[in-house]
C-alpha cells in the first residue's frame, strides 16, 4: 500500500538543531496512528496536543502508540540517517485499526514534541486499515529520514 | 463466527532534511564566486610582490661585497 515519505515538522528541525527537548538517540520515541480527522501542518504543529484525533487507546492499541525500538543514528558520506525497527500494531483479538497518518513524537518530553509524520494513503484515498490482523509500518531501507 | 483477517503493511519512503547553506540566486552565487577568485588573485599578487622585494633586497645586499672583492682583486693584480 502506498505510504508517503516522512515529513519532519519544522519545529522539530529547530529543536534538533538547538538541542532542545528532542533527543532521538536517547529518548523514548513513539509512533502514534491518527485518523482522517487530523490535518497535518508541518509548519505549525509542534506538540502531541496538536494531534486532535489519535486512535483511542484500548487493550488492542497501546496508549500513546508503540514505542520505537532499535533506534539507530548513523553517518555515511555526509548523510546522517535516523532509523529504527518496523512499527507493528498487533491486536490479540478481533479489532479494526484504521489510520490515515503515522506520527512520531518524543515521549520523554513533558509536552511530547512532534518529530515527523507519514501519510499512510493517498490524499484522496481511504485510510489504511487492518481487521483482526497486524497493522505494520515497514520502514524503508534508507531509514525514517536523513539529514544531508 | 469467524471474522475475516486483514493485515496491512505500509512502506513509507525515507524522508529527508536537506541542508542549504545559501539561498542566493545564480547571479549572486556567481558574483560571490568571482569575488573569491579576485580576492585570491590579489592575495597571490601581493605574495609574489613581497617575494620579489625580498629577492631584490637580498641581491642588493650581496652586490657591494662582490664589488669590494672585485676591487681587492684588481688592486692585487696591480700590486703584482
Amino acid at each position: 500500500m502506498a505510504a508517503n515519505a516522512w515529513i519532519v515538522y519544522d519545529k522539530a528541525k529547530e529543536r534538533i538543531l538547538k538541542g532542545e527537548a528532542i533527543a532521538l538517540g536517547t529518548h523514548a520515541i513513539r509512533c502514534e496512528l491518527v485518523t482522517t480527522d487530523y490535518t497535518p501542518l508541518s509548519t505549525a504543529h509542534e506538540y502531541k496536543s496538536d494531534i486532535s484525533d489519535n486512535i483511542t487507546s484500548s487493550a488492542q492499541y497501546p496508549s500513546g502508540g508503540v514505542l520505537t525500538s532499535g533506534i539507530a543514528i548513523t553517518r555515511s558520506n555526509g548523510t546522517i540517517t535516523f532509523d529504527a525497527n518496523d512499527f507493528n500494531f498487533s491486536p490479540t483479538s478481533s479489532v479494526t485499526i484504521s489510520a490515515k497518518y503515522a506520527v512520531l513524537y518524543d515521549d520523554s518530553t513533558t509536552s511530547e514534541c512532534l518529530i515527523c509524520y507519514s501519510a499512510l494513503s493517498s490524499a484522496t484515498g481511504p485510510p489504511a486499515a487492518s481487521t483482526n490482523g497486524t497493522f505494520q509500518i515497514q520502514l524503508d531501507a534508507s531509514g525514517i529520514f536523513t539529514l544531508a | 463466527m469467524h471474522k475475516e483477517r486483514k493485515d496491512v503493511v505500509l512502506r513509507p519512503p525515507c524522508g529527508g532534511v536537506k541542508v542549504k547553506s545559501t539561498t542566493d540566486t545564480l547571479e549572486e552565487e556567481l558574483k560571490r564566486h568571482l569575488n573569491g577568485v579576485i580576492a585570491s588573485m590579489v592575495k597571490w599578487s601581493k605574495t609574489i610582490e613581497k617575494q620579489h622585494k625580498q629577492l631584490e633586497s637580498k641581491h642588493n645586499d650581496q652586490r657591494p661585497q662582490d664589488q669590494a672583492a672585485a676591487v681587492n682583486s684588481t688592486s692585487l693584480d696591480k700590486s703584482e
